[in-house]
């Protein structure tokens, strides 16, 4: 019969009818009973070994042994070890053996079970390898390991040397629970060691954490704390632990990226950047690889990177605005804002961010950083599309009054001039009128000559420019022009080299020449003889012509939006610039030029010809 | 109905001027009828009578679409001349553009002239009724 201190009596007869290999064992580690396979398994007479130490009976193994149980009356569940055949003289089989508290109806632990099962090559091959991680743990840092003792009843602290030295106090120093609880960084750290500590004493669950201390001489370091409670008589007692510096190994920061992808399991997988930013100190804890490939910088230059500077130097002062939604909303609106990366490419990143959850409990911010560049660009097409096409709308508006309103006037000119006629009966007075209609018939002829130019215009961009030397083509205008130079004594001076060639259409480029040149004569100035000086500029992506005059020049602050404009009166009379220069400016657009004025009231006027060199 | 004794006619087109002069010497009676081809040699004129205190004809015909100097510029700058008498000045255009229909209300808000606006073209009854004194 059986007793155990926290419990009453009880059979232990189900061990003989279980089929697997297990042997139990109790709180002072002797072997209470085992199943039969078990006994089998290690050839060994449960009448002659019980109420033996458990350990005697495996000497060669007596240290791993007593560590594992150890751990398992601490409350540790499925401890492995690997049980060599060789190493012991009872059974011929590697197996595997599982230690796990054994609880009495109460939860109390009252000893350890022990399953012995049959080993598989992968199983194998796991332990070799946690064993091999464990051994090469130890040694790397074993010179940093401290361990500490927290006994609950007296409320004492005791740390080994070690921890003196991580917490940076001298050797004698007397800690208290609350003392070392200081030293852990306000915020997080401190919370998560409080409510570790405190779930430990009440719940029994262990720790293993990395949290940043500040030592006694201002220096922030990174450790891993571990804990666990140990229990005396079913009742936690004592808090032991251990405490490593493993600044070096945060430095390069591989201890988060390795935690926090368990708790994101998607972090690595979505097609966009991400960040996992602390929301109370706003350093960036961790990105994924997308958002080192959108930044084309390495993971560690953003980890510890604080992400208010980050925001702050590409949009002015948002950092708080952020900060506030996510007080208010756990989330912020997107915010766009161009990101000049490592390669110095500009790229348009458009970003959200969420308040989640983070590892023990703190608040982090989830932000997203998507790439949106090609998105600009094509919303900049879409609206520069929108802009031409309002732009062409609004020519087609102007195009159909001043085409309303120039016939119209015709019509009633018509109709006037024909009532008259009716109502005259004598012969002088209805000649007159006749010549009024001829007249009048002329005029309609001329407007309709200058609509069709101008729908002409619009209807022949997609001719063949070719590439025309621009003294021939000028050679050929001044001939035109050669009447009307003569007759007000006019002058050309040519200043355009002998090489110079454009890309243009012969009839348009004959147009613009033609129209500038008589511009420039008809609005002479009274009291001067018309000079036009003719001159190029060689500019990256055009071949400028000016053409300058002495002329009477545009008053440009009164008229400069109607310059090129379509001026209604342009049938009418034949001093009117109207018509010319809007058709000018069209054909000079439709070859993917353009033109530009320069002029003051009788200062002259400097037209501009921009001619595509593609 | 009061005795009109000068009207002027500012428009670029010959035949309007000569449509206009003949249904106004046809209709109603007026001591004389002035023509100027643009708003500029108008203003000139309008600015040499009122300078030289000579009266301001009552009624003015405008057109609005003219070389130098257009119809919107000339009222622009009439109404500013200090004249005491109200002239009734009628807009006589072809234009369907909603632009001048909109400077009209403006100027015509503006001004304690009589302003009025008239689609071409312009008849007999017409004429009658928009040549009296305002």
């Amino acid at each position: 019969m059986l007793k155990s201190k926290n419990s009453s009596s009880f059979s232990l007869d189900w061990i003989n009818q279980i089929p697997s290999s297990i042997v139990i064992i109790d709180t002072d580690f002797k072997l209470i009973s085992a199943s039969p396979i078990w006994l089998t398994n290690f050839q060994l007479d449960l009448n002659t070994i019980k109420g033996n130490y458990f350990i005697d009976l495996f000497p060669q193994l007596s240290q791993e042994l007593k560590a594992r149980l150890k751990y398992s009356l601490d409350g540790l569940r499925d401890i492995k070890f690997k049980y060599n055949a060789k190493d012991c003289h009872y059974s011929s089989k590697d197996s595997i053996w599982h230690f796990n508290p054994w609880k009495d109806g109460y939860g109390n632990i009252i000893g350890v079970i022990i399953k012995v099962e049959p080993i598989t090559k992968t199983q194998e091959l796991e332990i070799e390898l946690n064993k091999t991680k464990y051994i090469l743990n130890e040694k790397s840092s074993i010179a940093k390991i401290g361990s500490w003792d927290y006994n609950i009843k007296n409320e004492t602290l005791n740390w080994s040397p070690v921890v003196h030295k991580i917490f940076g106090v001298a050797a004698d120093y007397k800690p208290t629970l609350e003392k070392a609880f200081n030293f852990y960084l306000e915020g997080n750290c401190r919370k998560t060691i409080k409510r570790s500590v405190n779930e430990a004493i009440e719940s029994g669950k262990p720790w293993n954490e990395k949290l940043q201390l500040q030592q006694a001489n201002g220096t922030i370091i990174w450790v891993n704390s571990i804990g666990r409670p140990k229990y005396s008589n079913g009742k936690c007692t004592r808090v032991i632990g251990t405490l490593q510096n493993i600044t070096d190994t945060i430095a390069q920061p591989t201890v988060k990226p390795v935690t926090q992808p368990n708790k994101y399991p998607l972090f690595e997988k979505v097609p966009f950047g991400l960040a996992i930013i602390n929301f109370a100190t706003g350093n960036i804890l961790d990105v994924n690889d997308e958002f080192t490939k959108l930044t084309a910088y390495d993971k560690e230059h953003f980890l510890g990177l604080n992400f208010r500077t980050f925001i702050n130097a590409h949009i002015k002062n948002k950092s708080v605005e952020l900060k506030n939604q996510l007080k208010e909303n756990g989330s912020f609106k997107s915010v766009k804002f161009v990101y000049t990366n490592q390669k110095r490419h500009n790229i348009n990143i458009k970003m959200t961010g969420t308040l989640i959850e983070g590892l023990s409990g703190s608040k982090n911010i989830l932000c997203t950083f998507e790439n949106i560049t090609s998105q600009i660009k094509l919303e900049r097409n879409l609206k520069n599309t929108i802009a031409s096409a309002r732009e062409k709308n609004e020519q087609l508006l102007n195009f159909a009054h001043m085409v309303s309103h120039n016939l119209k006037t015709h019509a009633t000119n018509f109709s006037l001039l024909l009532n008259f006629l009716n109502d005259e009966t004598g012969k002088i007075q209805r000649s007159k009128y006749m010549n009024m209609l001829f007249s009048a018939s002329d005029n309609l002829s001329e407007t309709i000559k200058g609509l069709r130019e101008i729908v002409a215009v619009k209807s022949s961009i997609n001719e063949e420019k070719k590439s025309l030397s621009l003294n021939e083509s000028l050679f050929v205008v001044e001939q035109n022009v050669a009447g009307l130079l003569k007759e007000t004594n006019g002058k050309i001076i040519n200043e355009i080299p002998e090489t110079t060639t454009v890309k243009a259409l012969p009839a348009y480029l004959n147009s613009i020449l033609t129209n500038c040149i008589t511009n420039s004569i008809k609005y002479r100035s009274e009291d001067k003889k018309p000079i036009i000086i003719l001159s190029i500029e060689e500019e990256k992506n055009y071949t400028v012509l000016s053409v300058e005059d002495n002329g009477l020049g545009i008053d440009l602050e009164k008229y400069g939006d109607q310059v090129f404009g379509l001026y209604k009166t342009f049938h009418r009379n034949k001093e009117s610039r109207g018509i010319g220069l809007y058709i000018t400016k069209n054909q000079m657009e439709a070859m993917n030029g353009k033109i530009t004025v320069e002029s003051m009231p009788n200062q002259g006027a400097t037209f501009k010809f921009y001619f595509n060199k593609k | 109905m009061k005795k009109i004794s000068d009207i002027t006619i500012i428009d670029d087109d010959a035949i309007t001027v000569f449509g206009l002069r003949k249904l106004i010497s046809s209709s109603i009676e007026c001591k004389s009828v002035e023509s100027y081809g643009n708003g500029k040699i108008a203003l000139d004129a309008m600015i040499h009578i009122f300078n030289n205190d000579q009266r301001i004809p009552q009624i003015i015909f405008l057109d609005i679409n003219m070389p130098i100097m257009d119809g919107w510029e000339f009222l622009d700058a009439f109404i500013k001349i200090p004249i005491k008498d109200k002239i009734r000045i009628n807009i006589v255009t072809s234009s369907i553009d909603p632009f001048d229909k909109k400077q009209w209300e403006y100027y015509k808000s503006k001004s304690h002239h009589l302003i009025t606006f008239n689609q071409k073209p312009i008849d007999r009854n017409k004429i009658t009724e928009i040549t009296q004194v305002a």
